[in-house]
């Protein structure tokens, strides 16, 4: 049974230039707005016992999201059907009384989440031991620090017994012991066949705790589906947004053909670079799986006048966001390159087993001396490629390792 | 009728809101709870004091010194409740933004909390003036069982206004602002501090029309005069339950467009 299911949602947001315009149009009938989608055409469904993670950057209808599901707003359009008791945990204490005691707010939240007096009293211990507040239970909540806040949120609304559970950034205010426990008890609920909706900018977290994913940008739902496909894709979105100065997807003309069309001056020119062994995938990017082979052939032209020893080639892969993950040249390695026919020279660069983790990758490839100092040729961020993981391990690339017995 | 289902479900919180309301008014004071009783008790006797033993104002037919004080407070209490409970319900969607906004609360309990909680003061006050009747008038009369059904109506009467008021506050903030003269100006215009004889015949009809005055006058019978009230309160009640039906239809549908301006 499917405890969420949501078809073409959307949510509107009026700006109006005064409140009481808003009155004249449900008077009146007649538009006196200008409309904001916050969210629109979102369909997606959540089973029974299944995580799913909410990732988008600020702004692309994440809260918007969750406070539909949550119940504290309402759709302008699309069908939203939950099966169960929804609890919620939306913002820094969502829906708690300021003046109020601790006490007296869970006492609140849980009537508000429709318990009576009496299931109330019986849950009031446990979740007093649960937020670990102590003796400022009595205190008013707006004596309490951000983290004392989220743990008596938390505490209620997960002691209610929800069917579906709604967790927002919220809980990374927490300390790293409560943040555990947190875990561990939204871990239980999912075992129990319950469902969580999960909201983080750790997208680790979501990776590794969710089945599903959305991405949502700029209100839209960029890529619904396994949590490993969408945390991939959107971090080489966020990687694309942090890059510094790389160009991933168009090709950067050779260098030395814009300074010297005809190639005259040129006593070694690179002619071919080919990325071998990989699939197109969706986004019609040539892909390969972390592990697997990887390989790219170079060719290069290189002028009687010149002595093929010294000619180099240098290979640097470049993540999207600049980082350099690995250069090496033909010099440091001591490679010749090999004659192919007439004035053509070439190499291919092979991994057996590609270490780098999902992403996505340019190649700068350098012609260079034997010197290394001298630059024949170059270019720049070509052959885009993106690598895709099996694993949920992090970082850039696989680093070869062992765990030991201690003694 | 669902509304009314969704506040059955939520009698719990509903009746944690209320006592909030009740004892977050007195807290941090010394005497808390006490305060519920002593102000109604201080006014009585201030009333009292400066009416009937200073002023010595009488009232055409009745010779007893304390009656006016007494005429006065039996409609004044009552009064009191419904200004309490339509200002209160004015501001009550702003300063519990954060519940209209973050909990899964229905926000017709909103105002109602508010609303709800001057039958408790009200009643406390009504208890106090009673038996100051007892005392100062020494007379006692079934009709004074009457009283809780005067409490009802006077209670529909603050909730199909409040509710209206609640959400128009909202749209329009100038009404938050202009809220205390008109009830001011009901206050002089229903016969409180002065009787109804003495209204010029020309502005009779007017009187008649006004809800407020036969709802006042209604406590003055049962308390003061010791009679069965008019037969015009059943009318008003016909009225205001006509209108708080629309009253909650209108807030029901305009609660959501509300919402996004607090």
């Amino acid at each position: 049974m499917s405890a969420i299911v949501a078809t073409d949602l959307g949510k509107v947001y009026q700006r109006y230039n005064r409140p009481v315009d808003s009155l004249k149009e449900w008077v009146f009938r007649r538009q006196y707005h200008e409309k904001f989608w916050a969210l629109r055409d979102a369909s997606f469904r959540c089973e029974s016992g299944e995580v799913m993670g909410v990732v988008g950057d600020n702004g692309a209808g994440k809260s918007t999201l969750l406070k539909l599901l949550a119940g504290t707003a309402r759709q302008t359009e699309g069908e939203l059907t939950i099966q169960g008791r929804v609890s919620a945990i939306l913002e820094l204490g969502s829906g708690f009384h300021v003046d109020f005691t601790g006490l007296e707010n869970i006492h609140l939240g849980c009537a508000i989440l429709g318990l009576n007096a009496a299931q109330v009293a019986e849950k009031v211990e446990e979740i007093i031991d649960f937020s670990e507040i102590g003796d400022f239970i009595n205190q008013p909540v707006k004596s309490y620090s951000s983290g004392m806040f989220v743990r008596l949120a938390f505490s209620v609304v997960t002691s209610v017994d929800p069917d579906i559970l709604v967790v927002d950034e919220a809980l990374a205010v927490g300390d790293q012991h409560f943040q555990k426990k947190s875990m561990d008890r939204m871990m239980a609920f999912k075992d129990q066949g319950k469902s969580l909706v999960f909201c983080s900018h750790s997208l680790y977290q979501v990776k590794e705790l969710c089945q599903k994913a959305i991405w949502l940008d700029q209100g839209k739902v960029k890529l619904y589906g396994s949590s490993a496909d969408v945390i991939d894709a959107y971090t080489d979105h966020i990687r694309q947004k942090n890059k510094v100065a790389v160009y991933v997807t168009e090709q950067k003309k050779v260098q030395a053909e814009m300074l010297d069309p005809d190639r005259k001056s040129l006593e070694a020119s690179l002619k071919e670079v080919e990325l071998l062994g990989a699939e197109k995938n969706a986004n019609d990017i040539l892909e390969y799986k972390t592990h697997e082979r990887f390989a790219i052939k170079i060719l290069t032209e290189i002028s009687p006048s010149l002595s093929v020893d010294d000619v180099h080639i240098g290979v640097v892969i470049k993540r999207n966001d600049g980082v350099e993950c690995y250069g090496i040249s033909t010099v440091l390695d001591g490679i010749k390159l090999f004659h192919q026919q007439d004035q053509v020279y070439g190499v291919v660069y092979e991994i057996e087993k590609l270490p780098l983790l999902s992403g996505n990758y340019v190649i700068d490839i350098w012609l260079i001396d034997s010197s290394s100092v001298h630059v024949y040729d170059s270019m720049f961020s070509s052959n885009g490629f993106a690598v895709r993981q099996e694993s949920t391990e992090i970082g850039v690339t696989f680093i070869q390792h062992k765990w030991k017995d201690c003694s | 009728m669902n509304t009314v289902k969704t506040i059955f479900l939520h009698t719990h919180a509903l009746r944690l809101l209320i006592e909030r309301e009740l004892s977050g008014r007195h807290k941090g004071t010394m005497m808390g709870f006490f305060w519920l009783i002593l102000q109604p008790l201080i006014m009585v006797i201030v009333y009292s004091f400066v009416f009937s033993v200073i002023m010595k104002v009488r009232i055409p037919g009745m010779d007893n010194s304390y009656h006016f004080a007494l005429y006065l407070m039996a409609a004044m209490m009552p009064f009191t409740a419904f200004q309490d409970a339509v200002t209160a319900a004015s501001n009550s969607l702003f300063v519990n933004a954060s519940l209209l906004h973050k909990s899964t609360l229905p926000a017709i309990i909103i105002p109602l909390v508010p609303m709800l909680a001057t039958v408790v003061t009200e009643a406390i006050a009504l208890v106090i003036i009673v038996i100051a009747a007892y005392f100062l008038l020494e007379q006692v009369s079934y009709y004074l069982l009457m009283l809780p059904f005067l409490v009802f109506v006077r209670l529909i009467f603050s909730l199909s206004i409040g509710f209206f008021i609640s959400i128009l506050s909202v749209f329009v903030q100038d009404i938050r602002q202009a809220l205390g003269i008109l009830i001011t100006m009901l206050l002089f215009l229903t016969p409180v501090f002065y009787p109804v004889s003495m209204i010029p015949e020309n502005f009779v009809a007017f009187n008649d029309v006004n809800p407020m005055f036969h709802l006042l006058d209604a406590y003055r019978a049962v308390i003061i005069r010791g009679e069965m009230p008019d037969v015009g309160l059943y009318y008003v009640l016909g009225g205001l339950l006509i209108f708080l039906m629309i009253s909650i239809v209108f807030y029901q549908k305009t609660i959501e467009r509300a919402k996004e301006f607090v």
